[in-house]
């Protein structure tokens, strides 16, 4: 139980090895000894991170515009949700910086959404984990952890699907509600052709989408 | 909506710089600045290419979002590329990235980490050298840049129309260029009309005039004329005035008449950030 962690990454575009960085802050986030959801711990976590990242690159030759590229680094939305068993209690601990979010769903409500809670505010150049801690601004991380309660559900969405779900969550609930039960039920194809057909009607952003929905059984 | 179309490699947009060569741009802004005009403009040009070029550099790949032209006027009409590039009139911008005439080591103002500055060495790449020479036709020079619209629309239909920025610190030597300005207002693509963007440049700063809504305050009739051929600025271009603290409403023009060298930069930030670039 003390490692059930799930984190979704998306390296931003205008980075340097966006991508790698994004894989790379997956990897080691779920596998630390132990689970990095406070503000302080990750801070610490990501510049030892970005650290061994930048090692990758230095000393390579690379063109002009690589190398000022290199010189700034990485950039990814993160968000991370651990649970951890405590007095027999089942609990959830999330930390997030960007516009990868999570959503916690009870019943037909929405409990949490994290780290952004207003579909207005997507597109907004968020603050992202940085790999080069020269380029950190002061970047507050969104924590927060609670019981979970049986039948709970968890999503962690990129941003382009997040914005989509929480609008479709508050205007068309009955869209956001069959988008989870796919997820739930595994129909991979269906949710293809649904994106698909949402980019297609202009109400999702055409851009990489990652989507992770982890259910809790109801006893 | 006009002015909406994502840029992206399938459906990339172009930037024209057309710059004043003319004699006079040997002259400095007046002021605290001791370079000549066109020694800080070809400064400020070359930054924001390489601004472009960062913009679209994805690990090491340059995507070509955009399309970069020079045109200069002065002594000579055309192409104002230096080195390899020289004699080309619409470039991709990876090839811009790999073609610079050459990379200069220069030094920036950087952080020390303890609250002080130390000069750090920086590459600057230079794809325009500074020119100055002849008179200023005006004309001339917006023929050859619709002669170069007219290349690229006839295979670039359904993009964000293309981005005509215009340096000038005098008068047209070779007729009232409203006309031949007008032409290319009136070309476009499937996303909306070109647009046009003239910044004059003077020593004259107190009547200096920024991105203005209309022409109530315009010195006299060059610069109703250069107004009369800016376009209204898209919403797409909001946010980066914003950035820098300009605000724009909604019939700003994309125009600046007796400019300073902080207007300059301003206005090549602002004419070469619209927010649609995927």
């Amino acid at each position: 139980m003390s490692k059930l962690r799930f984190c979704v990454a998306d390296g931003a575009t205008e980075g340097f090895d966006s991508r790698r960085w994004a894989r790379t802050l997956v990897k080691h986030w779920t596998a630390a000894v132990l689970p990095i959801t406070t503000s302080e711990r990750f801070e610490h976590w990501v510049n030892l991170v970005g650290e061994r990242f930048k090692k990758r690159w230095e000393g390579q030759q690379l063109s002009w515009y690589a190398q000022e590229k290199a010189e700034c680094g990485a950039f990814a939305a993160f968000i991370g949700l651990s649970f951890c068993e405590k007095q027999e209690h089942l609990f959830w601990h999330a930390i997030g910086l960007g516009d990868s979010c999570l959503f916690v769903r009870r019943a037909d409500q929405m409990v949490k959404s994290l780290p952004i809670d207003d579909p207005a505010n997507f597109g907004n150049a968020p603050f992202l984990v940085a790999s080069n801690p020269a380029v950190h601004r002061e970047q507050a991380c969104a924590v927060f952890s609670d019981t979970v309660q049986s039948g709970d559900r968890f999503l962690l969405l990129t941003d382009a699907m997040a914005a989509w779900y929480l609008r479709s969550f508050r205007t068309e609930p009955t869209e956001a509600l069959n988008f989870e039960e796919l997820l739930a039920k595994g129909c991979d194809d269906e949710v293809r052709q649904l994106v698909t057909q949402r980019r297609i009607d202009g109400v999702l952003k055409n851009d990489d989408v990652a989507a992770m929905l982890i259910s809790t059984e109801k006893s | 909506m006009p002015y909406s179309s994502e840029i992206s490699r399938g459906n990339p947009t172009c930037f024209i710089f057309l710059l004043d060569q003319s004699s006079s741009m040997s002259e400095t802004f007046g002021g605290e600045n001791p370079q000549p005009k066109a020694v800080f403009v070809a400064d400020v040009v070359n930054r924001i290419i390489h601004d472009l070029v960062i913009r679209c550099t994805h690990t090491e790949e340059i995507r070509n979002y955009y399309y970069i032209s020079i045109v200069g006027y002065g002594a000579s009409i055309g192409p104002a590329f230096s080195g390899n590039l020289s004699g080309k009139t619409l470039v991709p911008v990876a090839d811009v990235g790999e073609m610079p005439a050459r990379i200069e080591n220069r030094t920036k103002k950087m952080s020390d980490g303890a609250g002080g500055l130390v000069d750090a060495p920086v590459r600057f790449p230079i794809w325009i050298d500074p020119i100055a020479n002849g008179s200023t036709p005006m004309c001339q020079a917006f023929s050859l840049v619709g002669q170069i619209l007219d290349d690229w629309l006839s295979q670039k239909r359904m993009g964000f129309p293309p981005t005509v920025l215009h340096l000038t610190d005098g008068e047209s030597t070779d007729g009232d260029p409203t006309a031949v300005a007008r032409q290319i207002l009136s070309r476009s693509t499937s996303d909306g009309q070109v647009l046009l963007m003239n910044c004059h440049v003077s020593a004259r700063h107190s009547t200096k005039v920024e991105f203005p809504n209309d022409d109530s305050l315009l010195p006299d009739d060059l610069a109703r004329t250069l107004f009369g051929i800016s376009s209204v600025l898209p919403e797409a271009f909001h946010r980066a005035a914003s950035e820098i603290g300009i605000r724009f409403s909604e019939g700003t023009r994309g125009f600046v008449f007796n400019g300073d060298p902080v207007s300059v930069v301003q206005f090549f930030e602002i004419g070469t950030r619209p927010s649609n670039l995927r």
